[in-house]
């Protein structure tokens, strides 16, 4: 819960979280050392420097400290955790549903359990997949389509293999997927991050809804054009409201783009924890507000309802949760499509 | 030799590779130079870094007194698989026949169409500012562009486009056109503030991700951690160093051409990307 200076209960879901564990001694080889350094250099970049953590902290934050940092000091109601499981690199994985479930355990009725699916596992990821939704019951999925498995390194939605898992989440009752489009992290076949295959299988699977974490970075222009066309496809902000401190006026004209062609109904906050932490990163978007030229551009403000749309309301409507009575509220708006 | 390279672009950013901080080391040998350069992150994108270590070569190369050039990709996870290829002047597809479908040449194409319509939204920004109007814009012709340019503080930014409309944009005459899309159309007016508002946005986002890969690039050589004792389990055999401790070089801030650095190729960083 965020309250506004003028007593405002602004209901906040963080949609992109990850507990992780990138110590030495779970990691495979030197690939999991330079994955988590790139993260902390991404931390060291971004965050305001009396937000930095440590290097350890960095490597590995557990279901307690995370609890703290995301819904003590975090301003978070709740929180979806997704899974980054890297096996080629780690030993336990980097970021499994597994590890996740200790925080869903901590705090059931805060955390949105994901789950994911590679398809290149064939019959027995599908089997997989089936066993994990059995046991942990989400409704939504996490793709990492740049992953690499043995000599791939990475897929695209479009290959022919996605379909049949795609059918299986239809089957299973799992209707939201997020799939991780963003910047760096090794895109080698064909370009893993990029963001056009989305529009294949939205346009495929018309009932399922894509959240399209990163917003397509640097393609964000890519994305726009997908997202306007394609109502079931939502831009999950995280890395580009990173940018709110270090570089203010790019995440101001990038939210504004996001806003003129996605629209205010479609966009979710996410502070990619533990990269960054969303304490800072809440407040500081609470209290942004645009120029007028990018008002212009955006055309709109960046007012209450719209920002109270982006950290918690259209999570909560995606994910059918029913927002706290009390708390500020804001219905869809009627758009235009923009053509 | 800071000049030399100060064209060659990172292709998804159209960002200089000077400006952005890559140039991590240059040696010069009597005719002999030798590049090193360095991403944001041990996992920017192989295709590009390809891209880039081969212009650096092609521009250095074009230099008289030059008469051999090595250009070498250090902190990657591909840098040895792109060091070898590129000195032995293979092609990207060849090299990385396993992982990739498809050569750089369409990659290129597509990020060189991007830039031209990047460097175009520039230009007309800045005469926006300076007070042209939309339709007094949209007639401008390529030689009154080149006018402009000798007579202004724009010189920059349309030099910069017009280096790529002799590639997109249909007759690249004096007389004709200077903005039209790349398919050489005209741009009507009534649709001039869309098409701007568009190319305006790819922009942005590259920009942005350009400011990013500074910021990671400077994080990487500032604060990167050092743990050199605990990496040593499983990866002795492949690195001695963790990278932050092997490469703490010279920054291209304060790289001139008589850098001459003994310091040898670090073998720890490359040869190791399988």
């Amino acid at each position: 819960m965020y309250l506004t200076n003028d007593g405002k209960k602004i209901f906040v879901i963080d949609g992109h979280v990850h507990l992780w564990d990138a110590r030495p001694e779970n990691r495979l080889n030197r690939y999991g050392f330079t994955f988590i350094e790139t993260f902390w250099n991404a931390h060291n970049g971004l965050s305001p420097p009396d937000e930095l953590r440590s290097w350890e902290w960095m490597q590995y934050q557990g279901p307690e400290q995370a609890m703290k940092d995301l819904f003590e000091d975090g301003n978070c109601d709740m929180a979806i955790v997704l899974p980054t499981y890297l096996r080629e690199f780690y030993v336990n994985g980097f970021n499994t549903t597994e590890q996740n479930a200790a925080l869903k355990e901590a705090a059931p009725e805060k955390v949105i359990l994901c789950g994911r699916f590679d398809p290149r596992e064939g019959e027995a990821g599908l089997d997989q997949l089936e066993a994990d939704h059995a046991r942990w019951k989400f409704r939504s999925v996490k793709l990492y389509t740049a992953e690499w498995r043995g000599e791939s390194k990475g897929y695209s939605l479009k290959d022919d293999f996605v379909g049949a898992y795609l059918e299986k989440c239809r089957a299973l009752g799992i209707d939201i997927v997020h799939v991780h489009k963003g910047p760096t992290i090794h895109p080698l076949n064909a370009d893993a991050f990029d963001v056009r295959d989305v529009d294949h299988v939205a346009t495929a699977f018309p009932d399922l809804k894509f959240v399209v974490d990163h917003c397509g970075l640097p393609r964000i222009d890519d994305f726009c054009w997908i997202a306007s066309q394609e109502p079931n496809v939502y831009g999950g902000l995280a890395i580009v409201n990173s940018f709110i401190h270090a570089r203010p006026r790019y995440f101001a004209s990038m939210l504004a783009d996001l806003l003129f062609f996605v629209g205010q109904d479609r966009l979710i906050f996410g502070s990619d924890y533990a990269i960054y932490t969303p304490g800072w990163l809440v407040d500081r978007f609470m209290r942004f507000e645009f120029d007028d030229e990018t008002a212009k551009e955006a055309g709109t403000e960046l007012t209450l309802d719209i920002k109270a749309k982006i950290v918690g309301l259209n999570a909560a409507r995606l994910y059918g949760i029913q927002v706290p009575a009390g708390c500020h509220v804001a219905p869809p708006v009627e758009r235009v499509r923009v053509s | 030799m800071r000049r030399a390279l100060a064209p060659v672009t990172d292709p998804e950013l159209d960002q200089s590779v000077v400006d952005l901080d890559f140039i991590q080391r240059i040696e010069i040998a009597g005719g002999a130079v030798a590049i090193d350069f360095r991403l944001p992150t041990f996992w920017c994108s192989a295709n590009f870094a390809w891209i880039m270590a081969e212009d650096m070569r092609e521009a250095v190369s074009a230099l008289d007194w030059v008469t051999d050039v090595s250009v070498r990709l250090v902190d990657h996870f591909a840098a040895g698989k792109i060091n070898a290829g590129i000195a032995a002047f293979s092609q990207f597809g060849t090299e990385f026949a396993s992982e990739t479908d498809r050569s750089l040449i369409g990659l290129r194409e597509t990020f060189r169409r991007k830039a031209f319509l990047g460097r175009m939204s520039a230009v007309i920004e800045a005469l926006k500012r300076a007070g042209w109007t939309g339709e007094g814009i949209l007639a401008l012709t390529i030689g009154e562009l080149i006018g402009l340019a000798a007579e202004s503080d724009l010189a920059g930014v349309i030099d910069r486009f017009l280096d790529l409309r002799q590639t997109y944009g249909g007759a690249a005459g004096r007389t004709d056109t200077a903005f039209r899309t790349p398919e050489g159309e005209a741009i009507e007016a009534s649709a001039f503030p869309t098409f701007l508002r568009d190319i305006r946005m790819s922009r942005r986002g590259a920009e942005a991700n350009g400011e990013m890969c500074l910021m990671l690039l400077r994080a990487r050589s500032g604060v990167a951690p050092q743990e050199a004792g605990a990496l040593a389990t499983r990866c002795a055999s492949t690195m001695a160093t963790p990278p932050s401790v092997a490469t703490e070089a010279i920054t291209s801030r304060n790289v001139t051409a008589s850098d001459i650095s003994a310091t040898p190729p670090n073998a720890a960083m490359t040869g190791t990307d399988s």
